[in-house]
């Protein structure tokens, strides 16, 4: 039964309007990204280091992410509520519905996700014929998951209030990835100033290249971001089982 | 009854709370740019905005402008999807269908919204009036201060409502709808290097001159403004040509909606086309991107082949009147060629793009010209090329008849340049006369610019004297012995000028503002002082310093005995404090400038021609080297060590490190795997590095070795052997040696 909702969600989800034309321009954005940005090295760093692909992954993230919020809409939208009286009467949960329409989102941030990671493999495959991308799973984990985190818990959390909350958090969120914090790792949602800049102050290796370091304070505030995202999940979770 | 609806809605779209929250809130959003102004760093203001000038009339009026404009634009955004996806939400389409057609009701939305911006712009105007009068001081100038708050800020609100309606329209969507109009705005933010017609947010308005006028700023302003609505226009007509009629989809209502209003697909046709039209029809710049220019430099330029065979025998005469209140200019270009061989031989000659040719006689009788296809030939790209026949053994005189405006190429972007009313900046030399590519020994440029007489002409070689004035136009005279350094500037300029042993120092200021530049007069004098004492002296007999326009602003260079600076750059403060030491400093710039005199005008600083191995990838030894490190000499003498040390040592110091730990500096090999853009932009990474933090510190190196009175020595010794000699180059391995200072020493400071 759960299933059969949750492959319904995500097929809506997937072949809705909106997700396709994200799609496209994510990744139309990461080739573009990947051959005229990355190519170069951030920093100053090798194009394959780790911090190069931290950069990558931080840009890219912050369009993924403008597609979840914006699909996070839809979870707050009129028509939804109208669903929800109706849902309320019949024998289905409404937590488990909620449940697997969050999960959805997820499944379809990590379709996205794993699609661009794909690209620049492939990328870096055929560009420099590079394939050590054991390495790259630290970035992968460090830069999009906490920011993933925290960003849907405050949407989940804010859209539960009011959807205008919801609608005048976006265009903070896009502020945010576009400036650069350079050594404030608390205020870095996305990381991209920490990652460009750190690569200028660490010491080098034997090859020239500044080492893959990352600093406590760093670390201490991806736990951060990925605690108060999970504690605003829960809460909003809580607040929107009750609503009904 | 139509007049009816059409108000009522208007009143009703201004009244509702969501659009008077907006409006008061782009009425707010230029304070708000003049707010965060001091926390935006030059490089958002550069590259996002798009301003390239410090003076105070951009920082006032442009800065506060167009942070305004890229906030309106998101709330415009937003409102407009707001208002029109009412109809949706509410689900009353099938009412309102019946009873009024869909494009009545689009365009009453349109109109409503566009009122709602025109409240905004006026009331930030209002409210700025004050903030302005405060930093000018007087209202001269405020026509500018209003013309750039209408068409930057309500321009950008026009565009945006158009075209998120049409948007909204194509996609019936709002957050489709917002994303395509966030990526419009970042392509806005991205696309202007590549073309200034882009920068439909923004605009190319990159500033406001103080003392010589405004160029081309504001027909760039009214073009950019142009490019945009048929842009805009198009989106939208082509979104209400999809608007869906009542229950039906996506093609069937583009059909039915051709078929009910003919006359909307036939203004989409008109206005798609005008995109084109206007885009190719760019009035100010000759087409030239920024990829043109990448593949130029990667591949290496070509320059027009010069043919050997033909010799010029005469020096060459060129008059020049311009006429600046058309921005014309008339030419003719004598010299004297001879074909010595047994064939008739085809040489070239370049001229501006914009000028034409009227007539081209040779031995007095008019003959054939074809202009070079740019597919042909490379340099065809940057300017006109013409092919011309010299019949063989002859010599007689080639006259050369043009007229037009030339213009400057869209690359750089300078507004200033070209003929203006108040201003005249050609800085090419075929923006003056035709470059003809034949033998030219030792021959020299000379003769007359006719001007209108408040206008002072500046141009390399001897100093430029008045021969007669008559009707209010002044004959000029020139002369000069490279003609392919010629420029000329022509403004409202004051002349102070001194004897300093032997050799005339010019400097031209902006009359208008004679007291506030008074002071650089003798800054000039002390640095060319101090140069001609601690290296020789400048055997030019003539030197000029000139301010120049800021519109473009930031900017110094030196060509021939000319050194340039933007007006901008003199007029920030010189920081006697070294705490405060910033690496725009104005003095610094200045004497850069000045240093290039002897350091790229006397001596020639390169490894190009030398076979010494020590030299092999050294290519950052360059004029720049030994400009920058005589600035610091100059600087450490006037203003102590620690002032030197911070505002130049230290940034040699971080850029050598930067460049050193650059990924495709230690692995030169993965440069062919760059695709021409990346490419572009790591060269010229490397090369600044190189040429403004390498080089410099090379020689600072060396100099920090042996001494400061020993390098000083070694000054007089490179300029008794190097100075005025042109085809002696001062290479890496001869400056080692002259210095015994070893290579290692020289490279790594140990
Ligand atoms: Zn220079």
């Amino acid at each position: 039964m759960e299933s059969k909702i949750l492959k319904y969600e995500l097929k809506r989800i997937i072949f809705s309007k909106i997700f396709v034309i994200t799609f496209i321009i994510e990744i139309f954005y990461s080739v573009i990204n990947l051959y005229t940005e990355i190519i170069q090295g951030v920093s100053g760093t090798s194009p394959f280091s780790q911090w190069s692909y931290c950069k990558f992954l931080c840009d890219i993230n912050a369009i993924m992410l403008l597609i979840l919020m914006l699909s996070c809409t839809g979870l707050f939208s009129r028509n939804e509520q109208r669903v929800k009286e109706i849902t309320s009467c019949t024998a289905l949960p409404t937590k488990k519905y909620l449940a697997t329409k969050c999960l959805a989102l997820i499944l379809s941030y990590i379709i996205v996700a794993i699609c661009c990671i794909l690209i620049s493999l492939v990328f870096y495959k055929t560009t420099f014929s590079f394939s050590s991308f054991q390495n790259f799973l630290l970035p992968i984990l460090i830069i999009l998951l906490p920011t993933f985190v925290f960003v849907f818990g405050t949407s989940m959390f804010l859209g539960s209030k009011s959807q205008t909350l919801l609608y005048a958090w976006i265009p903070v969120v896009l502020v945010l990835s576009l400036v650069s914090f350079n050594s404030t790792p608390f205020l870095d949602i996305f990381a991209k100033g920490y990652v460009a800049y750190m690569p200028t102050v660490l010491p080098v290796d034997h090859l020239g290249e500044p080492v893959f370091r990352l600093s406590l304070d760093f670390i201490m505030s991806r736990l951060l971001f990925t605690l108060v995202g999970m504690v605003l999940y829960v809460a909003s979770f809580k607040k929107l089982s009750r609503k009904i | 009854m139509r007049n009816a609806f059409f108000t009522y809605e208007t009143k009703r779209i201004l009244k509702s709370r969501f659009t008077r929250i907006i409006i008061l809130l782009a009425l707010l959003f230029p304070l708000i740019g003049v707010l965060i102004s001091p926390y935006l760093s030059e490089d958002i203001s550069t590259m996002i905005l798009g301003i390239h000038s410090s003076t105070r009339l951009s920082q006032t009026i442009l800065l506060p402008a167009k942070i305004g404009a890229v906030l309106s634009t998101l709330a415009f955004i937003a409102l407009t999807v707001f208002e029109f996806d009412k109809i949706l939400r509410f689900r009353v389409n099938y009412i309102i269908e019946p009873i009024s057609s869909s494009i009545k009701i689009n365009l009453t939305k349109i109109a409503g919204l566009l009122c709602a911006g025109l409240i905004s712009t006026v009331g930030s105007m209002i409210i700025m009036t004050p903030h302005y009068f405060i930093n000018i001081g007087s209202l001269v100038g405020y026509n500018y201060f209003l013309i750039s708050y209408f068409f930057i800020i309500y321009g950008s609100i026009v565009l945006t409502i158009l075209m998120t309606a049409g948007f909204y329209l194509l996609f019936r969507n709002v957050n489709i709808t917002c994303i395509i109009m966030f990526f419009a705005l970042l392509f806005s933010f991205l696309a202007g290097t590549m073309n200034y017609q882009y920068m439909w947010v923004q605009t190319g308005a990159s500033g406001f001159s103080e003392n010589f006028g405004n160029g081309n700023i504001v027909p760039g302003l009214l073009w950019n403004r142009l490019f945009g609505l048929t842009v805009a226009m198009s989106i939208f007509l082509f979104g209400m040509l999809c608007d869906r009629c009542y229950e039906k989809g996506f093609f069937k209502s583009l059909i039915k909606n051709c078929k009910k209003y003919k006359f909307l697909p036939i203004c989409f046709m008109f206005s798609f086309f005008s995109v084109f039209f206007v885009y190719h029809n760019e009035p100010i710049f000759k087409s030239f991107s920024i990829l043109d220019t990448a593949s130029m430099m990667i591949s290496g330029k070509s320059e027009t082949p010069v043919n050997s065979n033909v010799i010029g025998t005469s020096n060459m005469l060129v008059d020049l009147k311009i006429e600046e209140d058309k921005h014309y200019a008339t030419g003719v270009y004598r010299q004297e060629l001879q074909n010595s061989a047994d064939k008739p031989q085809n040489i070239y000659f370049n001229l501006a793009d914009g000028y034409h040719i009227n007539e081209i006689k040779f031995d007095n009788d008019p003959i054939n010209y074809i202009q070079v296809s740019p597919k042909i030939m490379n340099s065809a790209k940057i300017s006109n090329v013409y092919e011309i026949r010299i019949p063989k053994n002859t010599k007689a005189k080639l006259d050369i008849r043009y007229s037009g405006t030339p213009k400057a190429l869209s690359a750089v972007n300078d507004f200033s340049i070209g003929i203006n009313k108040d201003y005249v900046n050609l800085d090419k030399p075929y923006d003056i006369a035709p470059a003809v590519y034949v033998k030219q020994k030792d021959k020299i440029m000379k003769g007359t610019i006719k001007i209108d007489a408040a206008l002072t002409v500046i141009m390399q070689g001897n100093k430029n004297r008045k021969i007669s004035e008559q009707d209010g136009v002044t004959t000029w005279s020139f002369s000069y012995d490279k003609p392919s350094e010629l420029s000329l500037t022509a403004g409202r300029y004051g002349i102070f000028e001194r004897n300093v042993s032997g050799t005339y120092v010019e400097f031209f200021y902006p009359l208008a503002a004679s007291k506030e530049f008074e002071s650089r007069g003798n800054d000039t004098l002390d640095i060319f002082t101090f140069f001609s004492d601690k290296f020789g002296p400048l055997g030019t007999g003539n030197l000029k310093i000139v301010v120049t326009s800021g519109v473009h602003g930031g900017v110094g260079y030196q060509e021939g005995n000319i050194s340039y600076i933007a007006e901008d750059s003199l007029m920030k403060k010189s920081y006697g404090d070294s705490s405060q030491a910033s690496s725009s400093d104005t003095f610094a710039l200045l004497t850069h400038e000045i240093a290039h005199q002897w350091w790229g005008g006397g001596i020639d600083v390169t490894n190009g021609s030398s076979n010494n191995p020590i030299d092999k990838n050294h290519d950052e030894w360059t004029n720049e080297a030994f400009a920058d490190f005589s600035t610091y000499l100059f600087l450490k003498n006037k203003f102590g060590k620690a002032y030197a040390d911070n505002l130049l040592l230290n940034q040699w110091k971080e850029g050598t490190k930067d460049l050193n730990r650059n990924f495709y500096r230690r692995n030169p090999q993965y440069m062919k795997k760059l695709s021409m853009i990346p490419k572009y932009s790591v060269s010229l990474f490397l090369r600044g590095s190189k040429l403004y933090a390498l080089g410099p510190i090379t020689v600072y190196n060396v100099y920090h070795h042996i001494g400061e009175d020993n390098y000083f020595n070694a000054m007089k010794v490179i300029y008794n052997k190097y100075y005025d000699k042109r085809d002696k180059k001062l290479s890496f391995s001869e400056f080692l040696n002259i210095t015994g200072v070893a290579k290692e020493v020289a490279i790594n400071g140990k």
